[in-house]
């Protein structure tokens, strides 16, 4: 199975990230909503923090947790929400994904391959985002004073729960962009990333949901399972035919 | 023997709207098979449905004896759709390759290098495919469509947009290809004269239906209306030219200036039409018998769709 997918993973990573151009848009956006969230974080809730003559570690980390948990969704986020519609777009248009269709591989495994494709280099910079955030914080304003902070539930939920749930919205982006039109599945993703982010970021910050525990990892895990089911209700949509007949728009 | 691909009564229905009402035809081992029709005629839609992109709404379709959405089938064919589909970022070499990983081609450099060869592409082949020309576009389509050695090509229009000499390269491409690697060729056009110097078989499709299909040579011949043209040295009086239409046997259609046009019943030679004529004083310059005319059935068909 993986042998098959390679080369279309490899070639789709080509095309998505083709021009340096739009890979320096991708950085450099996430690089100013990241870098701007920890300037924001470090100077006004963590730095007053560190001030205080007892710094509350609770705080702290829950500040931190925030911090690399939004990091890493926003990361991720960002580039699906840059890099869906134009390569797709194009390999609709001019006839790429038509052709893949009558090669040996299956519609099961372009599909796959398609969103890993999209998925894989997003995971690699929200987590390397997301990992250079807690180091550099740590280092920064904390280690000076206390022991370096990660808790194991906001590393879990960070580093492996939000990369599934992207993962499977990177299955349900294919999806629609795929048999509908493209635009759809930027909608999608659009809204998927301006819905869950604030949503989630804002449980853990009005500590609604602690999350430094797991039922903030389990409502993550949730919104994985929920696009899952999506998924699994609309996989009969995903035949040739409706792909073919929605390359023309 | 079983045909290479065979197609069966297939109805194909389009947002509500029927564009194949019923087609059947059969491709057999070796053949060059033209499928040819004016512009919306049903051929694109007739190849997608053969290359199982599409589901015949009825019918039944096979290629190679078996059903088209096994991969094991899909592996046996090559192809070129309606647009190329190749990669404009990609270069030649790149391109091929990742069909060839694809198609689990072994020793891809060597056959890359030969299948480049082949299309006369080899001082490109390092080019990224954004900068080729058209013509150079198909040459790499068909160079990627025989890259597995598939046993049967299936070709929409692979020549349409290209100017007439690399039509004609285009051409002798295909039929080394399959000469040499004795391939079976489904190809569609547009263009009679192409198919006409290329295919042994071929089905003249019109809005969704099949017209003609058969051998090239006996559609020629069946099409073949005998029109005899006889250049007169004046023309003829009007109680002639009445007398002679009324034997219907001869087909008079018209005197045009000096010239008659007939289209005799089979059994008429021309020899009878000259000795009739000579007969009745009528002075002859010069007679000719035109030739077959898949042509006009062909432009009467475009014609007609075009009004
Ligand atoms: N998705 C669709 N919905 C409705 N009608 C369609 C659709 N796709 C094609 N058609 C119609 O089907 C007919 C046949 O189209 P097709 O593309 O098969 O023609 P073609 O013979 O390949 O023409 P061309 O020479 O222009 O490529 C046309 O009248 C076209 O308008
Ligand atoms: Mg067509």
């Amino acid at each position: 199975m993986m042998r098959n997918l390679t080369p279309t993973i490899t070639a789709s990573i080509r095309n998505n990230y083709r021009s340096k151009g739009a890979v320096i848009v991708l950085l450099s956006i996430a690089l100013m909503m990241v870098g701007g969230l920890a300037l924001v974080f470090c100077l006004l809730l963590i730095a007053p923090e560190m001030k205080k003559e007892l710094p509350d570690r609770n705080n702290l980390e829950l500040y931190l947790g925030v911090l690399v948990y939004a990091t890493c969704f926003i990361g991720i986020g960002i580039n699906l929400n840059v890099f869906t519609y134009m390569p797709l777009t194009r390999e609709k248009t001019r006839g790429n994904v038509e052709s893949l269709l009558v090669t040996p591989l299956s519609l099961k495994e372009i599909w796959l391959a398609k969103s890993l494709a999209l998925f894989l280099p997003g995971m690699v910079v929200g987590e390397v985002f997301a990992l250079i955030t807690l180091i550099v914080v740590n280092l920064i304003c904390i280690v000076p004073r206390l022991d370096f902070i990660i808790t194991p539930w906001v590393a879990i939920s960070s580093f492996l729960i939000v990369p599934v749930v992207y993962f499977f919205s990177s299955l349900l982006v294919y999806l629609i962009g795929l048999t509908t039109k493209t635009t759809t599945a930027n909608v999608y993703n659009i809204l998927f990333l301006n819905i869950f982010a604030p949503l989630m970021i804002s449980l853990a910050a009005h500590r609604i949901l602690d999350i430094q525990s797991w039922p903030f990892t389990a409502a993550n895990l949730a919104i994985a399972i929920a696009v899952g089911l999506i998924i699994f209700l609309f996989r009969s949509r995903l035949n040739k035919e409706k792909i073919v007949l929605s390359c023309k728009e | 023997m079983q045909p290479e691909i065979g197609i069966e009564n297939v109805k194909k229905i389009l947002g509500g709207r029927e564009i194949l009402k019923g087609i059947s035809f059969t491709v057999g081992k070796g053949d060059i098979f033209g499928y040819l029709g004016p512009n919306g005629a049903g051929k694109t839609t007739t190849i997608r449905i053969l290359l199982g992109l599409f589901q015949a709404s009825a019918g039944r379709v096979q290629v190679l004896g078996q059903d088209i959405n096994s991969s094991e089938t899909r592996q046996k064919i090559g192809f070129i759709l309606d647009a190329d589909g190749l990669y404009n970022n990609m270069t030649a070499v790149e391109n091929l390759e990742y069909y060839a990983c694809i198609y689990k081609v072994s020793n891809i450099q060597k056959r890359i290098d030969y299948v480049l060869a082949a299309v006369g592409l080899k001082e490109r082949a390092r080019d990224r495919v954004g900068t080729f020309s058209k013509g150079m576009r198909q040459r790499l389509a068909l160079a990627r469509s025989i890259m597995h050695d598939p046993d049967v090509l299936i070709l929409d229009e692979p020549t349409s947009g290209v100017d007439p000499s690399g039509q004609i390269e285009l051409r002798k491409i295909l039929l080394d290809v399959a000469h040499t690697e004795k391939k079976t060729i489904f190809l569609s056009s547009h263009n009679l004269d192409e198919v006409q110097r290329i295919c042994n078989r071929i089905a003249l499709i019109d809005r969704g239906e099949i017209k003609r299909y058969g051998e090239l040579e006996k559609l020629k011949k069946e099409m073949d209306r005998g029109e005899v043209v006889i250049k007169m040295a004046a023309p003829i009086s009007e109680s002639l030219l009445t007398e002679l239409k009324g034997l219907t046997h001869l087909g008079l259609q018209d005197q045009k200036g000096t010239v008659l046009i007939f289209s005799p019943s089979k059994d008429t030679a021309i020899s009878d039409i000259v000795s009739l004529l000579t007969e009745k004083g009528v002075k002859i310059e010069e007679v000719t018998k035109k030739e077959a005319s898949l042509e006009e059935l062909y432009s009467a068909i475009v014609r007609e769709v075009e009004q």
